[in-house]
């Protein structure tokens, strides 16, 4: 059901993302649109001054038009969700940066609402004529009398978490290839059993605007950029591969000389260090998940079942825990959309809402699920700024963002001399969760065995399984060092892909994990 | 937008723009697809959808140098600008000497076989009429799973998708499919705060392919029900009876490995391996384009390259890999289709129970939870879930197992095929039964 895939670039590519070249249209306008101050409400927006009022003629009177269709027939809430995205990659692939993908999705989504019962329809043609027929395909989810719609747009204040100096409209493909030569040579020079390596550089440009039925239009700018190398090597006969990428709602002054060379560095060192690893173990033992991308942990076991959508309906494992305690005073779980240029940070949510960050376990209590406004009204809270849509063509969902666990007071060495025998996980690749029974599992690519409370052999290629409540429970120690990761991450749900990251300090789990190795003899073949 | 004609007329154009602009060849798809989905929850709609989706896909080969690209932006201006600017970009490239069209002689020999993948009448469909099929779903569901069910959430999908490719070395290629999807998710009652949950989908490329709506929603709750209590089970070697609705994941798992893309950049563990047996002689795959009514049936690939039945693995030997033309150029290989469409086998006589019977005692997995596996090495571990099985009959559910190896070990321990194509899938997927294997648990 909800499936994670970390981000393959090139199958991305393969797909459709990728490359750069400036549509002239977005060159016109200029660079990003200025940011309103934060917190501080602003004046009604001007509609026939957004950008796609701009660009693609969207003004006021359509808008109202459009807002009268989707009432038309008693929906008690309606939305319109524009979007102009464009997504550029480059590679290189055997020494050469000889491929170049790029993507333009433009359109509007229109939804109204009765109850908790959803009207949905899109389109790619942003004629007046086109947008109301859309419209009116989403009002007949109502059948009733029309509502008027509002006759002025107040814009909320909003946040910036993601200020850039140079937008990636103005960054031409002829600026990024030498970042893939760069790469590829550090990465060919750091050790002689590299056979192959491919570099990516991925850019994306969203711009949405949302106005709804409540008289609520926001505009945001949304960029997203990221590098990756993957890397394989052969040692007397074994291949192995391995890689890393650094992404988030970045600029490409954020790609400097520390992180080329950190990507390079760590691309070549991961996949050799698989020379060494051993047969993982098979069977219940104590785990100690690394700091980082670890935090795939709690997106699995406790995030996805804390989306609101499935509390509603009850077929979430945490249903009726709210207020409970599930993990020990140590342990506070939270989803954040604010953290600075994040993957999974945004400044408002795909109805408009501001982001936050939301508290879902507290010192080890349930505090609050994720919300979207259907869910909010029908707990009767405020929304979380969680309702998220892959693009205009999807429904809103309550979804992460950022999901992390704060620190906690134990030192990651003692943490890990704690252990007699268990594993170490350190990278991982992708994880699932079943919503309702609460097992999830996820993938680890590398990690070591403890043994006698010293990290020893590495090992990889391991899965891991338990229970999402169950495992909270058994988190005995937090560490103090915190990560967030800043890799590519991609979460699916219902079939829509969303970015977002996740993070952990060191954190061990006692017992109730299943590690999935094929060494059921003991913890040494 | 474009009715037939239209849509080859645009395709051409596009074409043509980008051979003016500079390109020595191009490469256009247009496909249009219309959908109409609603979901059911609590004897309502929950969601109701409907919309027309238009994309356009250009490859350009320019100076010896390649691009691609997307859009859903047809206006034809803007689409303009956007092909120049793709051939100007594409200039700033190293040049690829191995990306070129296939060799025409690969579009030749195309098949004319009436695939039957669309529906005539999809047009005519009524809004009352999907609206009564989910609602029959549902209401068998409510039914079956009376009070001891907490949600059932039914659904209807159906869409008609016409798409035309055009290449500027003369392949000109028009398709259209219908597809009718219905089903329902339940969630089941368990102890504590446990909430069970299983699912049943049917599809086909006609609507009179969905014989029974009402069935369908009985299979969904008899699979929830019978996920309640499952638990744990301490690690053991024993043997799998792999039920066929899931096993295409697992091959797909193994199947990662046969692609040009990984032989050519060695992250495949197959690589020289065709001719060599990998797996059990039990195993024979095939890829089969030309099946009426298949969910991946086709006339021709993406490239436009002809399709034709493509043996795997016969009798567990490696026989092909899934080439196209520019890995094939870079390997030496001739290529034979860049991907899949439907995955058939040679079927064993015995069914699913007959197989439990046979074994006596095992795990029969009837879902994977994550887990992945290493194209590099073949690698893989993924967990399972599923029931303990004893005299060949059901004891009770089990979960938060998992299994893991090596493919070039693993599949040598099939020991037989079911009888049972799985047939809502393009992996046409039997019951596989293996011997014992190490399945991790308490």
């Amino acid at each position: 059901m909800s499936n994670w895939n970390r981000r393959d670039f090139l199958k991305g590519a393969a797909g459709g993302l990728g490359m750069v070249v400036i549509p002239s249209f977005l060159t016109r306008t200029g660079n990003v649109f200025a940011t309103p101050e934060p917190g501080v409400a602003t004046p009604a927006l001007n509609l026939n001054a957004t950008y796609f009022a701009q660009n693609f003629g969207v003004d006021q009177s359509t808008i109202r038009k459009a807002m009268n269709a989707a009432l038309s027939k008693g929906g008690e809430f309606a939305d319109l969700f524009f979007q102009h995205q464009v997504s550029n990659y480059v590679g290189l692939e055997d020494g050469a940066v000889n491929r170049a993908y790029s993507s333009v999705d433009l359109g509007v989504g229109v939804r109204v609402i009765v109850g908790d019962q959803t009207g949905f329809a899109f389109t790619e043609e942003l004629s007046e004529r086109s947008i109301v027929d859309a419209a009116m395909t989403a009002a007949s989810i109502a059948q009733g009398d029309a509502r008027k719609a509002p006759d002025a747009y107040k814009v909320a204040g909003r946040n910036n978490f993601y200020p850039i100096e140079t937008a990636w409209e103005e960054v031409g493909i002829d600026r990024k290839i030498p970042f893939l030569t760069d790469i590829n040579e550090r990465i060919f020079a750091k050790d002689q059993r590299v056979k192959k390596a491919t570099i990516n550089f991925s850019d994306a440009t969203g711009r949405i605007l949302v106005i709804n039925s409540d008289g609520l239009a926001v505009e945001d700018y949304q960029p997203a950029s990221s590098i990756g190398a993957s890397v394989v090597a052969e040692q007397e006969g074994r291949k192995e591969r391995n890689g890393y990428n650094l992404a988030g709602r970045r600029d490409i002054h954020s790609y400097a000389e520390g992180e080329i060379e950190e990507i390079a560095d760590l691309a070549v060192s991961r996949t050799v260090k698989l020379f060494e690893a051993v047969t993982p173990p098979a069977g219940e033992m104590p785990v100690v998940l690394g700091p980082g991308g670890s935090g795939v942990l709690l997106h699995e076991a406790i995030g996805h079942g804390m989306e609101a959508d499935f509390n509603r309906k009850g077929v979430s494992i945490y249903a009726d825990m709210i207020g409970r305690k599930v993990a020990n005073e140590n342990v506070t779980v939270v989803d954040d959309g604010t953290n600075p240029h994040l993957r999974g940070t945004i400044n408002v949510d795909d109805e408009g809402n501001p982001s936050e960050k939301t508290i879902l376990v507290e010192n080890g209590i349930l505090r609050s699920y994720m919300h979207d406004r259907i869910s909010a009204k029908h707990y009767g809270v405020e929304p979380t700024g969680s309702g998220r849509r892959q693009s205009f063509r999807h429904t809103i969902m309550p979804r992460m963002r950022n999901t992390f666990m704060e620190n906690g007071p134990h030192d990651p060495e003692e943490i890990i001399k704690t252990v007699d025998r268990g594993i170490y996980c350190q990278e991982f690749t992708n994880g699932q969760v079943q919503i309702g029974a609460g097992d999830f599992s996820f993938y680890v690519s590398a990690g070591y065995l403890i043994e006698n409370g010293k990290l020893t052999a590495p090992i990889k290629d391991v899965n891991l399984i338990g229970n999402g409540p169950k495992a909270l429970e058994n988190v005995s120690l937090v560490g103090n060092d915190l990560q967030i990761s800043v890799g590519g991450w991609t979460c699916g749900k219902n079939g829509q892909s969303v970015p977002v990251s996740q993070g952990l300090p060191t954190v061990k789990i006692d017992g109730s994990v299943t590690v999935g190795g094929t060494d059921g003899g003991g913890y040494r073949g | 937008m474009p009715m037939n004609n239209d849509r080859l007329e645009l395709a051409q154009w596009a074409v043509k723009k980008a051979t003016e602009a500079g390109a020595s060849d191009a490469r256009v798809s247009v496909e249009r697809t219309r959908y109409v989905s609603i979901d059911y929850r609590e004897k309502r709609v929950e969601k109701l959808e409907e919309s027309v989706e238009n994309g356009l896909r250009i490859s350009i080969f320019a100076d010896g140098k390649f691009s691609g690209h997307r859009t859903s932006d047809l206006r034809k201006d803007a689409l303009g600008r956007f092909i120049e600017q793709g051939v100007a970009m594409t200039k700033y490239l190293e040049q690829d000497p191995y990306r070129l069209l296939p060799d025409p002689k690969y579009y030749e020999g195309r098949s004319d076989r009436d695939l039957e993948l669309s529906d005539g009448h999809y047009d005519k469909i009524a809004p009352e009429d999907r609206h009564h099929m989910v609602r029959t779903v549902e209401a068998a569901a409510l039914e079956a799973g009376g009070d001891k069910i907490i949600s059932v959430e039914a659904g209807y999908y159906d869409s008609t998708t016409q798409s035309t490719l055009v290449a500027s070395n003369g392949f000109v290629g028009e398709s259209s499919r219908t597809d009718f999807w219905t089903g329902a998710s339940v969630t089941a009652k368990d102890e504590g705060d446990k909430r069970p949950s299983d699912w049943w989908w049917e599809g086909h490329c006609n609507r009179g392919g969905i014989a029974d709506p009402e069935a369908i929603g009985r299979s969904a709750v008899e699979r929830a029900l019978a996920r309640v209590g499952a638990e744990k089970i301490p690690t053991e070697k024993i043997p799998l009876v792999i039920e066929n609705r899931t096993g295409g994941r697992l091959l797909r798992f193994m199947g990662n490995g046969l692609y040009g893309r990984a032989l050519q950049q060695k992250t495949s563990y197959l690589e020289g391996k065709v001719g060599e047996q990998i797996t059990s002689p039990l195993l024979s795959v095939y890829d089969d384009p030309l099946i009426p009514r298949g969910q991946g049936s086709r006339h021709y690939d993406g490239e436009g390259i002809a399709a034709r039945k493509l043996p795997i693995l016969e009798k567990g030997v490696l026989k092909n890999y899934y080439i196209d033309t520019y890995y094939g150029r870079k390997l030496g290989m001739e290529p034979t289709t860049g991907g899949p469409s439907n995955v058939v086998f040679d079927y064993g006589d015995k069914s699913q129970e007959q197989w439990m019977k046979e074994l006596g005692r095992g795990l029969l997995v009837t879902g994977f939870i994550g887990g992945n596996s290493n194209s590099s090495t073949g690698d893989f571990s993924t967990g399972v879930y599923g029931f303990l099985f004893e005299n060949g009959e059901i004891v009770r559910p089990v979960n938060e197992l998992n299994i893991a190896g090596n493919h070039l070990e693993f599949w040598h321990q099939l020991i037989g095929t079911g009888n049972d194509p799985y047939p809502y899938s393009s992996m046409r997927t039997p019951t596989l039964v293996f011997d014992a294997v190490t399945v991790a648990g308490a």
